[in-house]
């Protein structure tokens, strides 16, 4: 009989005639007057007068507001009027004490709104599993060295490994590369992996269109096939559903599309289509070579039984064989490394996020904490009100629920602006995030991060309403307020004690996220000044790609460069100009160095710069011994190199380097005599740079000619006059004058960038850090600052009568005050003095995650604590005037 | 019960419905207004009845009230449980009329 459907039609009509009250009481009050209005016509025609009729159907009737109230219950749903009428009462009472509300609003928007937007990241970067097909089993895998040092495996390497190992299910090999995508509104250069065979079948994803490659096109001169990136369809192909076995054109090939990823897979990273290795076996001599360590990865699944360490342990007694097989290339390295692709993709940044986190977390509690501390304050101030309401009969439950729909409704209020603040600063930490926060463009904010803030807002209404809320409720506290008693406010001495000791963890807390800022931002401050090792300011630069079927032959590319640079020095306003395979900051490849007479060893490592004559120039590179390439050098390359002064200082220490001999190799992997040994002689030797930017230390580095190795890209590099600097738009002309192809990309930028601005770039993530604990560290000072007014202004409310009778026997103001602010102050100094300590017993752990931090500035600490206690006086200044203020007469009174 | 019972002969208003209940109990069942009402009301909220604003034969607005399904459905059930009631009651009260 009570089906589901028959009870939500009650319902219906309940809710209905709730809505329609109103209607509804006016039209029974018709139904009644009709109702009397017939009585009375039948009296009547019993013959009663008209006056003794009426009366009879009145008292027929009865009480006619009784009905209708009798009515009215049945309509309205008692729990739905009660709670609407505690709303309207909480919204009078939140506007009658503007104040309170709005610190409780922004105390919980500045908690909630933090705690979200930090949990979004977390979520996103950390917790959430990669988009692979049980991705906690990929693992990447290197070969590790007898020192533990690690280097990226080579293919033949891997093909052995692939064939012997038991701990996995299949291992792929991927090496990138660059191609040219032609499309009929311009070319665009792209990153491309070759994948070894098996590769998809490894990753196990299935692709969101078409097929990946069958076993016939991963084979050596198979069918020529492409698998593009889910972003580049979207991009470039407007999301074609018919891009199957369409042919694209890319450099010089022309293969088929027969499939498209899903979105999120993009391994490695920079891959945005993906050919089989077998497409370049016969051409890329560093796929043959044992020896070579090129730009490549290297990836494996392992098998349901298999851990990392078992793995670990079986792959490398597979890599002992290998490397008692290959003594030369292989006998230094014993080992395999596996690490789990989550943990190396996020791995650097996971230990700062948590931090972050923990600092977030902590920043919430320390906002209940407030709010505890605020509704204590107001308790007191309401007490008398509460018990009022008491005494004139209503009930307990009623008074709870009122101060309960209070506190949720400013609950509501708080978390929905936290939301709303969430939303952009997740907007933001989106849009800035740098580029080494991994998975960055995944960060959102979802129904997760908004469960949480549901969550965490319920917890904290939980915590500050219901609780002063049961005290409210009371009956001895109910009294005791009736009375004025002090003891009502629930103030024992263990209380407050427990209230200071929050306030003091409060300023604690504080302390160390604004000593962390602060320290953050001087270190940002020291990388900005550091001196480069070459002059920034009025560089210009541009990366250029020649394409490849005009300039594969390193003269023809040579020819390309000198034309380029002599062209952009006519350019009016150019200093001069110059040619560089890496222009800092920036990438780098590295060579080896072997001196005769030295035991050849893997560490010996240099930076591999080849760059035309007028590089040392542009630059201002500081030249300390011998010289540096001339136009001669650049029409027919001698034995001479350049070095740099920390290569000087390492392998001659005591000796005068010009015009020693050393052995280096050929660098460029493209050309066919990639890894060749090249005898040269040191004809001159030029100040360290830093050619990974600030952050980074100066790099041994070996200067090559540029007619020596013409490398197949690299950096046009301009330094313009100071005064009427050449126009980008002029340097652009020129080098399109020359070669218009360079410019034609789709969505690089085909313009000259300024070099500062790219040493901006590479401190981004230290201001993105910056600027995320300046946040919360500011969010952490102003909740500490609410605390501290919330504690003192609750000491002033209970101590009222005792600070008038002082007042009254002869106190004066500004002893009141000084007793306010000494026992307000006295937890926020206690606080600073723990943060110090731990903010020195923490540093270590900090410097880890801050890399830069490299020890803690006294002048950065005590300025901090500075900050705090003024702050902390400023907000204590309020109640202690309020003190000041206390009228003897009604403080008594009240007593 | 009874308002089912009057109803189910066809709608009627409240002063109706208190004047029928009256006549046919030879007014032994006094209809109050008082509860009347607010029954009239509940029921309409339980969906037993329905009501409508008619003119009476006088040419006076009046709230008529109509059993509805589900009305008609309970009044057999309320109708069955009282003559089991009844029953029930009258065989306590003249034993010597069983067997």
């Amino acid at each position: 009989m009570t089906s589901p459907a028959r009870i939500f039609a009650t319902l219906m009509r309940r809710a209905s005639a709730q809505v329609h009250r109103h209607k509804r009481a006016a039209e029974l009050e018709d139904e009644l007057a009709f109702h009397m209005e017939l009585l009375e016509r039948e009296m009547r025609s019993r013959g009663m007068s008209e006056r003794d009729a009426r009366e009879a159907a009145i008292r027929q009737i009865g009480n006619r507001t009784r009905i209708q109230e009798e009515a009215r219950d049945s309509w309205s749903i008692a729990l739905i009027d009660d709670t609407l009428r505690q709303l309207r009462m909480a919204f009078r009472s939140a506007r009658r004490s503007v104040g309170y509300s709005l610190t409780v609003v922004l105390t919980l928007a500045l908690g909630i709104g933090a705690t979200v937007t930090i949990f979004s990241v977390l979520d996103h970067v950390l917790m959430r599993p990669l988009s692979y097909t049980h991705a906690d089993q990929l693992v990447s895998l290197y070969q590790r060295g007898r020192g533990g040092n690690e280097r990226l495996v080579s293919y033949p390497t891997l093909l052995d490994w692939s064939h012997d190992s038991s701990s996995f299910d299949g291992m792929a090999y991927v090496r990138g590369g660059g191609v040219t995508l032609a499309l009929p509104d311009g070319k665009e250069a792209l990153g491309v992996g070759y994948v070894s065979q098996g590769f998809f079948k490894v990753m196990q994803t299935r692709p969101e269109l078409g097929r990946t490659f069958a076993p016939e096109e991963e084979l050596q001169f198979g069918a020529d096939a492409v698998v593009l990136s889910h972003d580049l369809w979207v991009r470039d192909f407007n999301s074609d559903p018919h891009i199957i076995g369409r042919a694209v054109s890319l450099d010089s090939a022309a293969p088929t599309v027969i499939g498209v990823m899903p979105p999120g897979f993009a391994y490695p990273e920079w891959a945005q289509l993906w050919r089989p290795i077998g497409q370049i076996l016969g051409r890329d001599t560093a796929l043959q070579n044992r020896d070579l360590h090129v730009d490549s990865r290297a990836i494996g699944r392992l098998s349901g039984t298999a851990t990392v360490a078992s793995a670990s342990r079986s792959l490398s007694a597979v890599q002992q064989r290998v490397a008692l097989s290959y003594p030369k290339q292989e006998g230094e390295w014993t080992g395999a490394g596996i690490v789990p692709l989550k943990t190396e993709l996020v791995g650097s940044i996971g230990p700062a996020l948590w931090a972050l986190g923990s600092a977030v977390a902590l920043i919430l509690l320390i906002a209940c904490v407030n709010l505890a501390n605020l509704s204590a304050v107001r308790g007191t101030s309401r007490g008398r009100e509460m018990a009022v309401r008491l005494a004139l009969g209503a009930s307990r439950a009623q008074v709870s629920l009122q101060l309960v729909v209070e506190t949720l409704l400013l609950a509501i209020a708080g978390a929905a602006l936290g939301v709303l603040g969430a939303r952009f600063a997740v907007a933001w930490l989106r849009a800035n995030a740098p580029f080494d926060l991994p998975r960055s463009n995944e960060i959102a904010l979802d129904s997760r991060a908004l469960l949480v803030a549901v969550l965490l807002t319920s917890a904290t209404a939980l915590l500050f309403g219901v609780v002063p809320a049961l005290r409210a409720a009371a009956p001895k506290g109910a009294i005791g307020a009736l009375l004025g008693r002090r003891s009502a406010a629930g103030g024992t001495r263990a209380q407050s004690r427990v209230r200071g000791a929050l306030t003091g963890a409060q300023f604690s807390l504080a302390l160390v996220l604004l000593v962390g800022a602060g320290s953050l931002l001087q270190s940002y401050r020291r990388l900005q000044a550091v001196d480069l090792g070459f002059d920034a300011n009025n560089l210009a630069t541009l990366k250029i790609f020649p394409p490849k079927t005009k300039y594969a032959d390193a003269g023809a590319a040579l020819q390309l460069y000198t034309s380029l640079v002599e062209r952009l020095r006519a350019v009016p306003g150019v200093e001069d100009a110059a040619f560089v395979n890496f222009m800092p900051p920036g990438g780098s490849v590295s060579t080896r160095l072997e001196i005769s007479g030295r035991k050849v060893s893997s560490d010996d490592v240099a930076l591999y710069v080849t760059a035309s004559e007028g590089y040392m120039r542009a630059l201002r590179l500081r030249l300390a011994r011998g010289r540096w390439f001339t136009k001669n050098d650049m029409r027919s390359p001698g034995d001479g190199v350049v070095i740099s002064e920390s290569v000087a200082k390492r392998y001659w220490p005591n000796a005068d380097a010009l015009g020693k001999s050393l052995t280096i190799f050929r660098s460029s992997q493209v050309r066919k005599d990639f890894g060749q040994a090249v005898l040269s002689t040191v004809i001159g030797i030029v100040g360290d740079i830093h050619q990974h930017g600030p952050d980074s230390d100066p790099e041994d580095a070996v200067y090559v000619p540029l007619s020596a190795e013409p490398w197949a890209w690299g950096s046009l590099v301009v330094r313009t006059r100071a005064t009427s600097p050449a126009s980008n738009v002029a340097l652009a002309a020129a080098v399109k004058d020359v070669e218009p192809a360079l410019l034609r990309s789709r969505h690089s930028a085909a313009d000259f960038t300024a070099v500062t601005k790219d040493l901006s770039y590479v401190l981004a993530p230290r201001r993105y850090m910056l600027s995320l604990l300046g946040a919360f560290s500011l969010c952490a000072l102003a909740l500490a600052a609410v605390g501290i007014y919330g504690v003192t202004s609750y000491a002033v409310a209970q101590r009222t009568p005792e600070l008038g009778i002082r007042r009254a026997l002869g106190a004066a103001e500004r002893e009141i005050v000084r007793t306010v602010l000494v026992r307000g102050l006295a937890p926020a100094l206690l606080g600073c003095v723990i943060g110090v300590a731990l903010t020195f017993l923490i540093g270590r752990y900090v410097r880890n995650v801050l890399s830069d931090i490299s020890s803690l500035d006294p002048v950065v600490v005590i300025a901090i604590c500075g900050l705090l206690l003024g702050v902390g006086l400023a907000a204590c200044y309020f109640p202690a005037r309020r003190a000041k203020r206390i009228d003897p007469m009604i403080a008594l009174r009240a007593e | 019960m009874l308002v089912l019972k009057t109803l189910s002969l066809g709608a009627l208003h409240g002063y109706g419905i208190a004047q029928h209940i009256r006549q046919l109990s030879k007014d032994v069942l006094q209809v109050e207004e008082g509860s009347l009402y607010p029954a009239l009301q509940r029921m309409e909220l339980k969906g037993l009845v329905s009501a409508e604003w008619k003119l009476t034969p006088t040419k006076r607005r009046a709230r008529y009230y109509k059993l509805t399904a589900a009305g008609r459905k309970r009044l057999g059930i309320e109708q069955s449980s009282f003559t089991r009631l009844v029953d029930a009651i009258s065989s306590v009260m003249q034993p010597e009329n069983q067997e």
